[in-house]
């Protein structure tokens, strides 16, 4: 039963005495039991967890837009002191947590009373607190797609959807399992509808914001930001981010759910950290290293690496992780700062059991440690690169040159009612199977950095499928602001890092605002953007939801807010950047790049309002209200118009997105179609 | 970035399959009028229409919002019982009403019964209309790759069927380079078009080629080849010496294989010999199967559909008593793992009982086993899980003939006036 609190209200501001005012959230409405039956939280309400609540397998949570969901570390469910808030959609449960742009879902913690509440306006407000972590646990999901573990002991080392795994930082047992889907065996005859398994839906997330979780019960016993099980590709998630939790942002085991507009912003342990087969995909994502709990370790409050990618439990047991990652902005803690090897986050990328993962069109910058840090397994008993290899798994180095339609043949994917290896891994593009292509490099330190990396030809040119990678000299992003670095104490030493205090993560220099190739193109998850790290020139998709933003931790442009929904021609997807306050009688210059060049026109279309209507082959996000023409594309694809934004529409949306008659490719065809830009929303002051 | 069409993006299962058409007859392309069999549904029993039409209300009942991908999976399997049952008009009609992508690839299927069945105006017509849902999908923002190409790669595969070759490859060109590889799940199907494409001549030299495969190999190519051997079985039941051949190569399948392929395998034989009235063969067989099974270590949610199963074929071939104790035996497992069975699989995992009772002929058993299904699936609270279930047991009783007694037929048509909120 969820108890109305005996008061309403939202932010109650507590007297401290000898220190500056502290402020609370007080909920509403306390969630103190498992959730069976389907329900609705919405706003005025405000939300505690006060357990380990699960929603059940058959049941749906919705959560409204502008909801917020409070809680702590001390709760009353199962029993009283039974470990910290955390909310589970168990196997067969759906969540659905839809937030919009200006009402995004925030999942925070009491202690966290500078958390906005309600529209963009009070969105962006709000303070940061650096060293604030594990102050609720996190939110755990549940799926029913492929994955593996040999820690189940019935697991089989061939896939099957009865392997399963259980969730860890969760304490009741009865409750975290993930994958294992019920096997069923039916000889081929008759129309038969394709299973769930690896296409099942846990339901849909989109601008949420996970702010100060964490839990930590012991080694690999832990809650993250937020935990994604075996959860299969029906499942949409966008516009989420993760801010201080104590462990990992993002950890994903298994499944083929894919992630796009992600940030992850000073976590304890890794940013991203992948196992047990993930076969998705993310596009789009900032991910800044950092600390936020003085005095733990490394991995339990303090960053570690920024990806952390584990192919398998066992290196040679399937599915093993086959991936792709394009248009990330990674920034890591440098030792540089202080110059002891001990000091700064690890790695920007770490290797074990046999991981493929493909990046593409992403930014490297200010690493702790190595770029690529092959580390063979991660430790369990029997299980090593070189077992693997003897067992007929392809060698590291030779993994990175070995075509990505070749799967391992090592336990693959039976078929039958279960499924065969080319239906298993759909995730990476066409290339090698470990790949950098147009990547872009930027102070990372340490010495023999590279290293690893030049073995494998990261950054020869033209070397096999690591293209296009750069390394500059000169910031990429638009700013990047450290505070005074801070000496935390662990067992046994100590670690040096200066935070993150501001950053604008649009792209400054050339190097970053294009690419010689376009991110891979898999309508829906990722479009073909053509630059380097997460944004666009122009465009911050964190305005107006993501904490990072109401905290002032990145800059918010309300002017011009990038929405995506763009459709790739002959050179990627156009690209819409736009200068201008839109206020009244000042002047607005619209831009469109990555047309097919000397292209007689583009068609700019602006309208009131949002609309995602389907046309020619696009996705027109605007009410094509007026239809503005930019001839005479240039030789490098470009064109543009400049106006003076009339008077009078203060407060006013307008959404704007750009259309040319181009080249779209379709499989291995190109036919002349329309290519949109990305559309925007402009905010008139 | 530019790169011409070609062939060799072809999924491996299009390819086969146009490999089989060319090695056949290789049909004229279908002349739009000319030749062409109207459609119509078949007879069929009062009870199994109304459980098809239960079936359709409780899946058609969810809401769209946020439920549209459960409603369109769960109208696509009734879609898919219609074409089964023989009731293809049905199956177009209701195609047209689910709201997603599945639309598309019913109306495709929709297809391939039509070229099935010769009424080729019926599919080519069809045909369109699921390649422009695939565009549909494409231009959706939400839409996503892998469910475009599900509905591309069956129209491509039917338009090989219908020997439109061009046409065929056409689509086969559109699916995405990567995810186009992944749609060779019709591999197991195509078997059964290589299986009749093998004869006596060359039996020797083609289970030699699947030796490799079935031995040491474990992968989708192994379980094609273990579809084929079956219907090799079939074809070549006759022939002793080249039936044993066959069936050796079953019994010999790669250990890798998860053990539910090879069971599966071992007990589609034991079905083609007791169609074949070839009972002692069939009891040979099933008491190998028994066997493996015994020696096997499953998942109880795994073991218990065999169970169902093995008892049905006992039944099959006359071993009625035996049946019928596995069967109580097979139940009693069930109810001391229940409480070990998700609460929404349960009713999955019971319902092969029912059908196993009614496969043996005990109607008043198979009744109270669908009762128990039934109120199985009433144990959720909710009605998203109840709408599948109670669609699920609909369909197994019209696809397995079984008339529910009026108690029964009652209570069916309560739960799915009755579901509502909450979803």
């Amino acid at each position: 039963m969820n108890l109305p609190r005996s008061f309403q209200g939202s932010l109650i501001a507590l007297a401290a005495t000898g220190v500056a005012s502290a402020q609370t959230i007080v909920p509403t409405v306390v969630v103190n039991s498992d959730i069976a039956v389907s329900q609705t939280w919405g706003p005025p309400n405000i939300y505690e967890l006060d357990g380990e609540i699960h929603v059940l397998d058959g049941a749906t949570l919705t959560i409204l837009p502008g909801t917020v969901i409070a809680s702590d570390t001390t709760v009353n469910f199962p029993t009283p002191g039974s470990g910290p808030a955390s909310l589970s959609i168990d196997r067969g449960a759906l969540l659905i947590a839809n937030g919009t742009r200006t009402q995004p879902i925030v999942f925070t913690s009491k202690a966290d009373g500078t958390t906005p509440v309600g529209g963009l306006s009070t969105n962006m407000t709000g303070s940061y607190r650096q060293t604030a972590g594990a102050e609720w646990g996190g939110l755990t999901l549940h799926g029913e797609g492929y994955m593996n573990t040999q820690r189940i002991v019935t697991n089989t080392s061939v896939p099957s959807s009865a392997n399963y795994g259980s969730m860890e930082g969760l304490l009741r047992a009865n409750l975290r399992d993930y994958g294992g889907g019920q096997v069923v065996t039916a000889f081929p005859g008759g129309f038969t509808s394709d299973g769930q398994g690896d296409n099942d839906s846990s339901g849909s997330l989109s601008y949420v914001s996970l702010r100060y979780s964490g839990f930590i019960a012991g080694s690999t016993v832990e809650l993250n930001g937020y935990s994604l099980g075996a959860i299969g590709r029906g499942t949409s998630i966008h516009h989420i981010e993760t801010i201080n939790s104590v462990d990992d942002g993002i950890e994903i085991w298994g499944g083929t759910v894919s992630l796009k507009n992600v940030v992850v912003w000073s976590c304890g342990d890794d940013s991203f950290d992948v196992d047990q087969g993930w076969r998705g995909k993310a596009q789009h994502g900032l991910m800044v290293q950092g600390f936020n709990a003085a005095g733990t370790s490394q991995g339990s409050g303090i960053g570690d690496n920024m990806f952390e990618t584990d192919g398998a439990e066992f290196c040679h047991w399937q599915p093993v992780t086959s991936s792709i990652i394009a248009n990330f902005t990674v920034v890591g803690a440098p030792q540089g700062l202080v110059p002891t090897s001990s000091n700064g986050g690890d790695h920007a990328t770490a290797w074990r059991d046999n991981a493929r993962v493909q990046y593409h069109n992403c930014i490297f910058m200010d690493i702790g440690d190595l770029i690529v840090s092959n580390e063979g397994s991660d430790g369990e008993a029997g299980n090593s690169e070189s077992l693997c290899t003897t067992n007929g798994v392809i060698d590291w180095p030779t993994r990175w040159l070995t075509s990505s339609a070749t799967l391992s043949a090592v336990n693959p994917f039976p078929g039958g009612a279960e499924l065969t290896p080319a239906q298993a891994y759909t995730a990476q593009a066409p290339g090698n199977l470990i790949e950098f292509r147009d990547i872009l490099f930027f102070n990372n330190p340490r010495p023999l950095a590279y290293a690893e990396a030049d073995a494998r030809g990261v950054r020869a040119p033209y070397a096999g499928n690591n293209n296009n990678n750069v390394t500059t000299v000169t910031l990429p992003i638009a700013a990047r602001t450290r505070g005074t670095a801070v000496t935390l104490t662990i067992t046994g030493g100590t670690i040096v890092m200066a935070p993150v205090t501001f950053l604008d993560p649009r792209p400054v220099t050339s190097d970053a605002q294009t690419s010689v190739e376009w991110a891979p193109e898999s309508y829906g998850i990722l479009d073909g953007s053509r630059y380097r790290g997460g944004f666009g020139e122009g465009n911050l998709w964190t305005t107006g939801w993501a904490g990072v933003a109401a905290y002032g931790l990145v800059p918010s442009d309300t002017a011009n807010v990038d929405l995506g929904g763009c459709r790739p021609g002959s050179q990627g997807c156009p690209q819409q950047v736009v200068t201008g306050t839109w206020a009244g009688g000042t002047n607005v210059t619209m831009t469109v790049k990555n047309l097919e060049p000397l292209l007689s026109t583009c068609f700019l279309v602006v309208g009131g309002f949002q609309i995602n209507f389907p046309i020619f082959g696009g996705t027109l996000v605007p009410s094509p209200d007026i239809i503005l023409t930019l001839s005479g594309v240039s030789g490098s694809g470009e064109a543009s118009i400049t106006f003076t934004n009339p008077p009078g529409f203060g407060g006013t949306t307008l959404y704007s997105q750009a259309a040319g008659l181009d080249f779209v490719q379709f499989g291995a065809q190109w036919l002349e179609q329309f290519s949109f830009s990305n559309a925007q929303a402009h905010l008139q002051p | 970035m530019k790169t011409p069409t070609t062939l060799s993006c072809l999924p491996l299962a299009v390819a086969l399959t146009l490999a089989a058409v060319g090695a056949q007859t290789q049909p004229a392309p279908a002349e739009a009028t000319a030749g062409s069999r109207a459609l119509a549904d078949a007879p069929l029993a009062g009870f199994r229409t109304d459980l098809l039409q239960l079936a359709w209300r409780a899946a058609a009942a969810f809401p769209l919002d946020p439920h549209v991908q459960t409603r369109s999976r769960v109208q696509e399997q009734v879609v898919l019982a219609c074409l089964n049952l023989d009731q293809p008009l049905r199956a177009q009609r209701w195609a047209g009403d689910i709201a997603d992508w599945r639309r598309g690839a019913c109306l495709a299927d929709f297809a391939q019964y039509a070229v099935e069945h010769g009424d080729t105006v019926a599919a080519t017509k069809a045909l369109a209309g699921a390649a422009a849902i695939a565009e549909d999908v494409t231009n959706d923002p939400r839409g996503q790759e892998w469910c475009r190409d599900s509905i591309l790669m069956k129209v491509a595969r039917t338009y090989a069927r219908l020997g439109e070759r061009a046409q065929a490859e056409q689509y086969a060109a559109r699916l995405d380079p990567v995810s186009g590889l992944a749609f060779d799940n019709g591999l197991a199907a195509t078997a059964a078009g290589r299986a009749d494409l093998i004869t006596a001549d060359n039996l020797a030299t083609e289970l030699a080629g699947m030796d490799d495969l079935l031995v040491n190999e474990a992968s989708g190519l192994t379980w094609a080849a273990l579809v084929t051997c079956v219907r090799l079985f079939d074809k070549f039941y006759a022939d002793g010496e080249r039936r044993d051949a066959i069936e050796r190569r079953v019994r010999l399948v790669n250990t890798k294989l998860p053990p539910n392929f090879k069971l599966t395998a071992l007990l589609e034989l034991v079905r083609v010999s007791a169609e074949h009235g070839d009972t002692d063969k069939a009891l040979a067989s099933l008491r190998l199967a028994q066997t493996f099974f015994a020696e096997t270590d499953w998942p109880a949610d795994v073991r218990a559909p065999f169970e169902a199963q093995i008892g049905g074929l006992l039944g099959r071939i006359g071993r009625t008593d035996e049946a019928r104790l596995l069967l109580e035996q097979g139940l009693a497992s069930y109810h001391e793992a229940r409480e070990s069975f998700r609460q929404t699989k349960r009713a999955d995992i019971l319902r092969p009982f029912a059908e196993a009772w009614h496969a043996i002929g005990e109607r008043q058993r198979a009744n109270d086993v669908y009762t128990l299904v039934v109120e199985e699936g009433m144990e959720n609270p909710n009605s998203r899980p109840r709408a599948e279930d109670v669609a699920a047991t609909c369909l197994s009783m019209a696809q397995h003939g079984f008339e529910p007694d009026a108690a029964l037929a009652a209570r069916l048509r309560e739960i799915v006036d009755g579901l509502g909120e909450p979803w």
